[in-house]
């Protein structure tokens, strides 16, 4: 009851008597109520679960959106030694497993990790250790090849490439045509890979069986990454000079060599198929694929395909060769239409005979390497150890085998179990994420060389955006599993119990709970978008 | 605790579609007496940081004069005058007068009450501040019961919902007092309905009210884990679907006096759907359901 003597005394300044509060509740331990206690549990993203390489894809995508480039590229670099070529041409595993592709598109990975990539063609690549006394010699200079000595040479040991062909890169040089990876970017990132990581790549050196013994008495390690470049040509088809391999088609185009011949019929449906047909009709040769499957059972990517019948390419599905006639100058083949037998395709009735100057067999590839085979001790990487597979696959085969190496060397501690465990997790999926404060964004348009233009020519097909253009991209990144400091769970605790300090290095000590004053309601849990936020038993 | 302010991305603050500046002193601090989850105390911070340290508050009997803390605790950093039940917006025309007569008009008055203490029994005072335009932000924070003295129905609780008095849910002869229609009727300042669950929205309207003059009235429709019959962690989602469902739109008074949605959903749901959400609604038959569908759309 506030009695006159009170109004006197207030008069005076004097508020002594008054039910006046001035001591902040913060002196309640309010934290006592909770049963549950908000954690940090940063999770893996799907798509660095899909990605070979693993990338650290949700947090690159967050200094890329905030355009510290940079850090971004640093980041990627990691654990991709050649985005510039994989920006091209990995077929993105990670962007088939994005989770925005449930909400409207999926984020285009792809192309930020390209135009990263050509912004780290004039950076050199970080060193991180020391010097060490070991040497280490790799065969092959493909993406395997690459990789195994990015990875031993970060780690200082001493890096020899032997290299059987006047330049590196492997399929990369020899297969993959122009149009889709350009071979000034190719040479430049694999120049900086080598004159950043102090690299003897010895090209024009092929490694024979007998080269071997000494080269492990040189050395404290060898790694195998010699490919699988040689076509492999049905046993069936005639031994003439009009019947050839895809691969070795290709890298005589990739060396400006001329090609002879009009007509070409090119059998087989993966990506060295399109990729021998595309470059044929470049050159101005009349093409066609013979394929004994549908087209979309093809193997080859789905894009390449899509591109390849935009261009006008003459694909003849469900078709077989059921006879090859050599009429020494050109070839009549019988074509028949493919009828399946079991799991067996065989010639169902017979289509037409048609005439050729070339066939070309675009039907599996081997290994010129095979002496290598039978030196367990060796290691081996890429597509040479576990079959041809993509250019992220390799280069991660090649990373594994610098770690074995290094492993030995005593120079990588063995992996740790708890490291495995969270590795064996499940990466986040799309139902545990929390939208509701997102909103639909379809992906950017890249732009592209069109039909007409591209048609007799190797320039490159994808134009590329701007960095600054790709960041409205990166934006539409939810970051999966990974926590931005985006203050969502700050925003909506109703106890002002959690503060981010974003000047933390340490992802863990970004988010800090108040559990004095925290009282276990969940919400935070049930917004964080990335769904990191976790709510534990209180113990 | 406060947020370390420098935006995640050098762009945005909160997600990639919100662009509006959130201020990282708290004038609401932890300690505070209201449950977990409660949507009335995470209504209030953020009226704060709106409307900033030159407020005074002004509070009836409602749980929010519990929330602020027992004697000699206070959850806000600005001065709290606590009133009997009826009597809010009487006492804050008191406030707001003395302050005048000082020459602080620049302090705002913000008198915050229940659906109980605005509704029901201090309507009166409301109607006497709003005629007379007292210069004073009023906000009702609506949990739709009198929730401090154990979830008795108010006549904002909707009408099927179970409370303490009306064990079988209220009836359906009874609806929900159409409060922004009565205060409209007084030609406010401003006027509008909100809930926390759409940041952008409450704090473009929380703002607008700021800059207005004369008696202003906000609606918000705040959630009560227990009174509601919910799990504290669903508490901003409940209030979400409310809106979502058409069952509480969010709705503003433009220039020409008239009230209009300022967020119509995308993908609305289901009267159904939102109650499904509540143990408060359990009882609500398939035919009462379609009463309340066919009220909204
Ligand atoms: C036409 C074609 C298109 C493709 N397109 C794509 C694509 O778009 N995306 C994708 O991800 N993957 C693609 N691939 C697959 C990808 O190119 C390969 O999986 C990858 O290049 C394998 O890398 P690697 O390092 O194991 O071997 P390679 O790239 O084959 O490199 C092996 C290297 O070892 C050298 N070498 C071999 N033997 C010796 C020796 N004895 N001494 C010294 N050097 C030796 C070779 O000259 C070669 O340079 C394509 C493959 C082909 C054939
Ligand atoms: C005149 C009077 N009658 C009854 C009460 C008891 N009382 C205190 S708070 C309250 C309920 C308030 O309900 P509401 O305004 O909806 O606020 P809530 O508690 O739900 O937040 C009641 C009935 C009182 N304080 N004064
Ligand atoms: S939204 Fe971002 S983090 Fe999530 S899967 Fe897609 S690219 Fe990866
Ligand atoms: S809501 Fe945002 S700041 Fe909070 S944990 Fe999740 S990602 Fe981090
Ligand atoms: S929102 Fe706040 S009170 Fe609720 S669990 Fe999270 S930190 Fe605790
Ligand atoms: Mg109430």
């Amino acid at each position: 009851m506030i009695k006159l003597k009170h109004i006197e005394a207030i008069r005076n300044g004097d508020f002594t008597g008054l039910p006046i509060s001035n001591t902040s509740t913060a002196v309640n331990m309010t934290g006592s109520w909770k049963f549950f206690r908000p954690t940090l549990k940063p999770k893996k993203s799907p798509c660095l679960e899909a990605c070979p390489l693993h990338i650290l894809i949700a947090d690159y995508m967050q200094e890329f959106a905030a355009g510290n480039h940079l850090n971004a590229l640093e980041i990627l670099r990691e654990n991709n030694p050649l985005p510039a070529v994989t920006g091209r041409v990995c077929p993105h595993f990670c962007q088939s497993a994005c989770n925005r592709t449930d909400f409207d598109e999926a984020v285009l990975i792809g192309d930020i990790e390209r135009a990263l990539g050509d912004l780290g063609l004039t950076q050199p690549y970080s060193m991180e250790s020391q010097e060490c006394q070991e040497k280490a010699a790799i065969i092959g200079s493909g993406p395997a090849g690459l990789a195994a000595a990015v990875f031993l040479a970060r780690s200082g040991v001493k890096v020899t490439i032997f290299e059987q062909s006047e330049a590196p890169g492997g399929l990369l040089r020899y297969g993959i045509p122009a149009y889709r990876l350009p071979r000034r970017i190719l040479e430049k990132e694999i120049k900086n890979i080598v004159e950043s990581y102090s690299i003897d790549l010895r090209c024009n050196h092929k490694i024979k069986s007998t080269d071997l013994d000494n080269l492990r008495k040189e050395y404290d390690a060898v790694i195998a990454a010699p490919g699988l470049t040689q076509s492999s040509i049905p046993e069936t088809w005639p031994e003439t000079p009009t019947v050839k391999g895809a691969l070795e088609l290709l890298a005589a185009i990739s060396r400006d060599e001329p090609i002879p011949g009009q007509d070409f019929v090119i059998i087989g449906g993966g990506n060295a198929a399109l990729d021998t047909a595309r470059s044929l009709k470049r050159l101005g040769k009349t093409v066609q694929i013979i394929y004994r499957r549908t087209i979309d059972e093809m193997p080859a990517y789905p894009d390449e395909i899509i591109e390849a019948q935009s261009e006008g390419l003459l694909l003849r599905e469900e078709t077989v060769i059921e006879e090859i006639i050599d009429n020494g100058r050109d070839l009549s083949l019988n074509l028949h239409r493919s009828r399946k037998n079991g799991d067996r395709i065989e010639a169902g009735d017979f289509i037409e005979t048609i005439t050729t100057d070339f066939l070309i067999a675009a039907t599996g590839q081997e290994s010129s390497g095979d002496f290598l085979n039978c030196n367990p001790e060796l290691l081996k990487a890429g597509d040479f150890a576990h079959g041809a597979a993509s250019v992220a696959e390799a280069l991660a085969s090649g990373r594994k085998a610098a770690e074995t190496t290094l492993r030995k060397f005593g120079r990588l501690p063995d992996d740790s179990i708890t490291d495995q465990e969270t590795q064996n997790l499940p990466p986040i999926t799309f139902a545990a994420l929390h939208l509701n404060y997102y909103s639909k964004k379809p992906a950017l348009k890249i732009p592209q060389l069109d039909e007409q233009t591209r048609s007799d020519n190797f320039s490159e097909i994808h134009l590329g955006l701007s960095l600054e253009q790709l960041e409205i991209e990166a934006e539409r990144c939810f970051h999966c599993g990974s926590c931005t400091t985006c203050g969502i769970c700050w925003f909506f605790c109703p106890d002002v119990a959690i503060a981010i300090n974003r000047e933390s290095d340490n992802a863990e000590s970004q988010i800090l709970f108040d559990y004095d004053h925290c009282k276990g309601c969940g919400q935070c849990a049930e917004v964080c978008p990335r769904g990191v936020i976790e709510m534990e038993e209180d113990l | 605790m406060t947020n370390n302010n420098r935006p995640a991305t050098g762009k945005n603050h909160f997600t990639d579609d919100t662009n509006w500046q959130i201020t990282n002193a708290e004038l609401m601090e932890s300690g505070h007496m209201a449950c977990p989850g409660c949507g009335a105390s995470l209504s209030m911070r953020h009226v704060l940081k709106i409307l900033g340290p030159e407020t005074i508050v002004v509070m009836p009997a409602c749980c929010w004069a519990i929330i602020a803390g027992g004697q000699p605790t206070t959850a806000l950093s600005v001065p709290l005058l606590h009133t009997p039940f009826a009597v809010a917006a009487a006492a804050a025309s008191g406030v707001r007068q003395a302050l005048t007569a000082q020459k602080k008009e620049h302090i705002q008055i913000l008198t915050w009450a229940g659906d109980g203490g605005t509704f029901d029994i201090g309507l009166q005072g409301i109607s006497g501040a709003a005629e007379r335009h007292e210069d004073m932000i009023y906000i009702c924070y609506d949990n739709e019961a009198y929730m401090n003295t154990g979830i008795q129905q108010s006549s904002a609780t909707p009408h099927g919902a179970w409370t303490t008095t009306t064990p079988g849910g209220k009836d359906f002869k009874y609806s929900k007092k159409d409060i922004l229609a009565i205060i409209k009727a007084h030609n406010p300042g401003y006027l509008a309905s909100a809930t926390i669950a759409y940041p952008d929205d409450f704090y473009a309207k929380i703002e607008k009210a700021k800059a207005a003059r004369g008696f202003r009235f906000i609606h918000l429709l705040a959630a009560c884990p227990s009174g509601w019959k919910i799990d504290s962690q669903n508490a901003l989602e409940v209030t979400r679907l409310a809106v979502e469902s058409g069952v509480f739109p969010l709705v503003e008074m433009n220039n020409e006096g008239a009230i209009e949605k300022t967020y119509e959903p995308e993908n609305p749901i289901s009267v159904k759907e939102y109650l499904a959400t509540q143990g408060r609604f359990k009882k609500i038959t398939a035919e009462e359901t379609e009463i309340w569908q066919n009220e909204i759309s």
